[in-house]
């Protein structure tokens, strides 16, 4: 039974590391983008939350700040990213390393290094008795019901959409994404808005999970990334399996001795990436 | 007035020139030809047409207005489509998928999924397939069809006939006249001297960078042609 919880809990646990992973998927998938500041720019919708939540109540708060991080990352792309993407593949890295070092050090000097969460008053604290020994949050619940409708809505958006059809074309061949009219620097601006705004959705909801400080964008990024990776590069559907298997192996680890729940995580990303290189869900030949 | 009007076009690669000063008109419906060797400069004169490479001198008119200031997604909307050399298919999309695609500029007119169907029975029976798994032939006829879901005044074609059986050399060709008939302008560049000078109405043989012959196709002496598209002196 206790291992069942700890596969339950970890699965939970796993759409919340989809939500912080599937825009740095999205990114990289059409651009070929490294987002190094991408748990940053989760931790900063986070805080975006703290502060607006003190004038106004929650909700709107939410829906104030994802739109706002959405236009900052068509705005970034626009007017800086897609300047450097004629650089080489270092220049892009460098910048995104640039603004996780700006957002970590505003946030020092705006919110200081003490630790915040977002207050989400009982919602936090709320869970469904199952079984006996069986609880589930109501919060890592609806977090990963979040994770998995983004991934479906996401999958909809980039396969019947127009906008999402120019994303994958451009992602194919930017070149040739030209011939057929499309304005590549439009399509790059919309996909790190929408990678910006998953990136904040993730971020708020791992704030009311978990106190975080300025320097905790790093650790979402991790995390973010062994779900991009042990699900394979450019695939929706494999992150959200891939932050699932993370989410699992970290809670069976925390099982056996608590402190081992992060190492047992790293664990698994490895094995992954010695066994299976690819990804559980590589994005198919020609995909 | 032509529909395009290519005016003493140059064009380089990096220090290198490869088109020196062209000069070709061409009008609504009319089929353009352009032949020569390797290396004449034919290819680079559709990527300067289609915004892929800049002029560095001459000018570019369509419609009577200045080109040479719009991006290619700009002169996909104005409307000028190429199907580029090596067809550029997007390989994850499905055939429906880069024909809508190619719909992106919204542009108004007769072709659509369904009028591609028709013009192509062959892309039809291969509709869910991905780019990816599609043959040379098919390819070549979903590029075309992707460029015409932009409904262009001017269609560009870079050898069309490259790679390619001649069974489906032979169905690209037929489709052409279905094309022009909607008063579309095809520019077309060709090595097989033959077959673009059967599909032309007018044919230009670049050889070098220049125009070395130029006229009416089916009043263009074929000795004439030979010797312009290998740059044969004398003898004439």
């Amino acid at each position: 039974m206790i291992w069942t919880n700890a596969i339950i809990q970890g699965l939970l646990t796993g759409g919340l590391y989809a939500l912080l992973a599937c825009g740095l998927s999205l990114i990289f998938g059409v651009m070929r983008i490294v987002n190094l500041s991408h748990g940053d720019f989760s931790i900063l919708a986070a805080y975006g939350v703290v502060a607006l939540a003190m004038h106004t109540n929650l909700i709107l708060a939410i829906v104030l700040v994802l739109p706002v991080m959405a236009l900052l990352g068509y705005l970034l792309q626009r007017g800086v990213l897609n300047r450097s993407l004629s650089k080489g593949a270092l220049a892009p890295l460098l910048i995104t390393f640039a603004f996780s070092i700006i957002i970590q050090n505003v946030l020092l000097q705006v919110f200081s290094s003490d630790n915040r969460s977002v207050q989400s008053g009982r919602f936090a604290s709320m869970s469904f008795k199952i079984t006996k020994n069986l609880q589930i949050g109501a919060l890592p619940l609806f977090t990963f019901i979040v994770g998995v409708l983004l991934t479906l809505g996401l999958h909809y958006f980039l396969t019947y959409s127009r906008v999402g059809r120019a994303l994958r074309a451009s992602s194919d061949d930017p070149g040739a994404a030209d011939l057929v009219g499309i304005n590549n620097k439009h399509i790059y601006g919309i996909a790190t808005a929408i990678g910006l705004f998953a990136a904040g959705i993730g971020g708020v909801l791992f704030g009311m999970r978990t106190q975080f400080a300025p320097s905790f964008g790093p650790v979402a990024l991790i995390f973010a990334f062994e779900s991009v990776i042990i699900g394979g590069l450019g695939s929706l559907w494999g992150t959200l399996i891939g932050g699932i298997v993370l989410g699992i192996g970290q809670s069976i680890g925390a099982q056996i001795q608590p402190s081992y729940g992060v190492l047992a995580g790293h664990l698994v990303f490895i094995a992954i990436l010695i066994l299976r290189p690819q990804g559980l869900m590589p994005k198919q030949k020609g995909k | 007035m032509s529909l395009l009007e290519v005016n003493n076009i140059e064009a380089m690669y990096g220090d290198l020139k490869a088109l020196f000063g062209i000069s070709l008109s061409i009008n609504p419906g009319e089929v353009h030809s352009v032949i020569g060797a390797n290396g004449a400069g034919k290819s680079t004169l559709l990527k300067v047409i289609a915004g892929t490479m800049p002029a560095t001198s001459g000018s570019l008119t369509f419609h009577g207005n200045d080109l040479s200031k719009l991006a290619p997604d700009k002169r996909v909307r104005s409307g000028i489509s190429l199907v580029p050399e090596g067809r550029r298919i997007f390989s994850s999309l499905t055939v429906e998928e880069n024909l809508k695609v190619g719909a992106y500029s919204r542009r108004k007119g007769h072709w659509n999924l369904n009028n591609i169907r028709e013009l192509y029975p062959l892309l039809a029976q291969r509709w869910d397939r991905i780019g990816f798994h599609c043959s040379g032939g098919e390819l070549q006829m979903l590029a075309i069809g992707r460029a015409l879901m932009a409904n262009p005044d001017l269609l560009l074609i870079d050898e069309a006939s490259l790679g390619l059986a001649p069974v489906v050399v032979a169905q690209v060709y037929a489709s052409l006249p279905q094309i022009t008939s909607q008063g579309t302008a095809v520019l077309l560049v060709e090595q097989d001297m033959q077959q673009a000078l059967r599909a032309s109405t007018h044919t230009s043989v670049l050889l070098e960078g220049k125009v070395v012959l130029e006229g009416t196709s089916s009043k263009l002496d074929k000795e004439a042609i030979k010797r312009a598209y290998f740059g044969i002196e004398g003898r004439a």
